[in-house]
């Protein structure tokens, strides 16, 4: 195979042998809907690496140079998980017995400040919420750094919940219970027909000419080793959320973990916060006292890093970047934890307030959508501090 | 040796979780929803802050 390095083929073995390991061990201990959840988490590893699927560099291509091509694959994404998701929602699972539930959450305060401060730190951290989890997992020493750093502030975040959640809200909007289900297909897919042709004029304007295709095509495309393109890693993306939706109950999420697992490790080093608000509610509550492998956001960001190591070795790249200098990691330091914090207040990251949020059709992923996007035009500008 | 300390450090999370599910165990699985059970919609996690009820403030 080409450019594959048989140096790197004990790793793809080490990230093939824990993902089988932890197969067998959620469907043990936990049941078959774990593992579907884990195998849905690889999945999405593997597309998020190979189609380099991130929100955080191709915004920045947008704000800086006007190219649109990752905002419009984000826009067919979004289209196909409206679609799916908005006949899902409110009824029986394909896989249990049970409805399933959509992202929805309020249209408040917390919201508009949390997603500017994510869209901000996202420029400074170097990658999203899902971004950070496959280049961490990929072997990029400065996204660890952010990573770390995105558990600190989202544990932050669950600390200061109460004062967050006592700011001006319009409660929570869903447009599926607003209007009927075509109503909400027809409002959504135009809304977003609209923004398509924003950002294509907005680039053929500064470019001259846009090629609308250019999603459809990836240099090299390899199926195994990838890259792939845009457009397949958007319908995969979107495929793989109504899959999460169908086998967890609940849409894709990454950034709930993220505050768990800093509860978790906090609570070793003898700092109480079942005590804190925001871990007396009844989901939090429940997943801080059980075993960190029943909550199934943890299981599929475990998912995604294993499906992320066995992509970057598949495709010959797997390295530690270790060149990072002062200025990257202050940079990784700052933006890992401002995401953190900013994913708490605004109900989720660029996964679980915008994909999924929007694929529900609660107004909060819209609104998280915009005000994330102008703290992205102001991160990208404090980057060029950093960078 | 930057990949095996990254490999290890991997394995050691996952080790890790290990330990806390042998410590914590499971007394509530938030994917065995029981047919019928009106509990599960309100106790799953849609959007990082638990069940829907949370988020009507």
């Amino acid at each position: 195979m080409e450019n594959f390095r048989k140096s790197e083929i004990p790793y793809l073995l080490v990230g093939i042998f824990l993902s089988i390991f932890l197969l067998n061990f959620l469907y043990q201990e936990l049941g078959l809907r774990h593992v579907l959840v884990f195998s849905i988490g690889l999945a999405l590893g593997i597309t998020l690496y190979h189609a380099s699927f991130g929100f955080t560099g191709g915004w920045r291509d947008f704000i800086e140079n006007n190219k649109s091509n990752s905002l419009r694959a984000q826009i067919v994404m979004l289209a196909f998980a409206i679609v799916l998701f908005s006949l899902s929602i409110g009824n029986k699972s394909l896989i249990y017995d049970g409805n399933m539930v959509g992202a929805i959450a309020p249209v408040s305060l917390s919201v508009i400040v949390g997603s500017f401060i994510f869209g901000f730190a996202m420029q400074l951290g170097g990658g999203c919420g899902s971004g950070t989890l496959f280049t961490a997992a990929s072997g990029n020493i400065k996204m660890f750094i952010t990573l770390i750093f995105f558990i600190i502030g989202s544990l932050v975040g669950t600390y200061h919940f109460s004062f967050w959640s006592s700011l001006p809200s319009l409660g929570a909007i869903s447009l599926l219970d607003k209007f009927n289900l075509y109503e909400n297909i027809g409002m959504q897919l135009s809304f977003l027909v609209l923004l398509y042709i924003f950002f294509s004029y907005l680039e053929s304007k500064r470019n001259t000419q846009i090629n609308h295709l250019d999603i459809f095509k990836a240099s090299n495309f390899n199926l195994i080793k990838g890259p792939w393109p845009l457009f397949l890693g958007a319908i995969l993306l979107a495929i793989l959320n109504f899959f999460m939706l169908h086998a967890a109950g609940h849409p894709w999420s990454v950034t709930f973990a993220f505050g768990l697992w800093g509860a978790k490790i906090a609570n070793i080093i003898g700092i109480n916060v079942a005590q804190w608000d925001f871990w007396q509610l009844s989901y939090p509550s429940t997943a801080l006292e059980n075993s960190v492998l029943a909550d199934p956001t943890t299981v599929s960001n475990l998912g995604i890093i294993l499906g992320a190591l066995i992509a970057v070795n598949l495709a010959g790249k797997f390295s530690n970047k270790s060149n990072v200098n002062s200025k990257l990691f202050f940079a990784a330091v700052i933006g890992g934890f401002l995401m953190g914090y900013g994913a708490r207040l605004a109900f989720g990251c660029n996964v679980g307030a915008l994909f999924s949020g929007i694929a529900s059709g609660s107004v909060h992923g819209w609104v998280w959508f915009l005000f994330a996007f102008i703290g992205s035009i102001y991160g990208v500008k404090a980057r060029k501090y950093f960078y | 040796m930057k990949n095996i300390l990254y490999c290890l450090f991997l394995i050691l999370i996952i080790v890790l979780a290990l330990m806390d599910h042998d410590n914590r165990g499971v007394a509530y699985n938030p994917l065995f929803h029981k047919s019928g059970d009106d509990n599960s919609s309100n106790i799953s996690m849609p959007c990082g802050l638990g069940g829907s009820h949370n988020h009507k403030h």
